[in-house]
């Protein structure tokens, strides 16, 4: 016959064993968010490669989309951060582009087969669906995004300062050179 | 060394498969909770 004392302290150990599983969790899980969401040693590489681009050529007007599918990717992607500038650095303009803009949409993927957009750390299979959804399936329309395009996006596919966070254009600037490389 | 800790020891040496289960269940519950907070916080 077990003593009432064992019991309770045998259920005191369960307890303590679930609450520390519990903080371990949640702790292992954050870790492994933190994780993924830190930029990828490539993507870290070629913003660097951009901001020295853009440090050398300052006065270089930036071209649009269709133009710079010939050039490298590090001059795509100062590319992309040239759009982003204008629109972050004059935000308080009454008279400017609205603040947000719904990005450029395909009724359908181009030829029938739209991108993994999972490939892009970040973007899940709810996210990819929510984009999907959005007309968003191929990495190029996620390069074009600009920053009002962005600000449109967070709040509907993803958490405010998520995309800025996790480099999703950049990350797409790579993986549509590397489509095109392949 | 004390009855008490005796006692623990002992009970851990017969029941950790137990607790064991329990800190496995604990260790789900803590990880699905962040996930829950994630799309409770707009994250889709």
């Amino acid at each position: 016959m077990i003593s009432l004392d064992h019991v309770i302290e045998i259920a005191l150990l369960m307890l303590a064993a679930y609450v520390g599983g519990c903080v371990l969790g949640y702790g292992a899980h954050r870790a492994f968010r933190a994780c993924l969401s830190r930029p990828r040693y490539e993507v870290r590489l070629a913003a660097q490669a951009a901001a020295s681009l853009r440090a050398e050529t300052p006065q270089t007007p930036p071209a649009p989309a269709a133009a710079t599918a010939s050039k490298s990717p590090a001059r795509r992607l100062a590319g992309a951060v040239e759009r982003e500038v204008p629109a972050s650095a004059a935000p308080a303009s009454p008279s400017a582009a609205p603040a947000q803009q719904r990005p450029s949409e395909l009724p359908a993927p181009r030829g029938g087969k739209p991108d993994d957009l999972k490939k892009i750390k970040g973007i899940g299979a709810k996210t990819e669906s929510a984009l999907n959804d959005l007309g968003i399936y191929h990495f190029d329309q996620i390069a074009a995004w600009t920053s009002a395009n962005i600000d449109w996006l967070e709040g509907r596919v993803a958490v405010r300062g998520r995309i800025r966070r996790e480099q999703w254009v950049e990350q797409a600037i790579l993986l549509m050179t590397a489509t095109a490389e392949a | 060394m004390p009855a008490v800790l005796q006692s623990v020891l002992f009970l851990i040496s017969v029941y950790w498969p137990y607790m064991a289960v329990a800190g496995a269940i604990g260790l789900v519950t803590g990880w699905l909770s962040l996930s829950r907070e994630a799309v409770s916080g707009g994250r889709t």
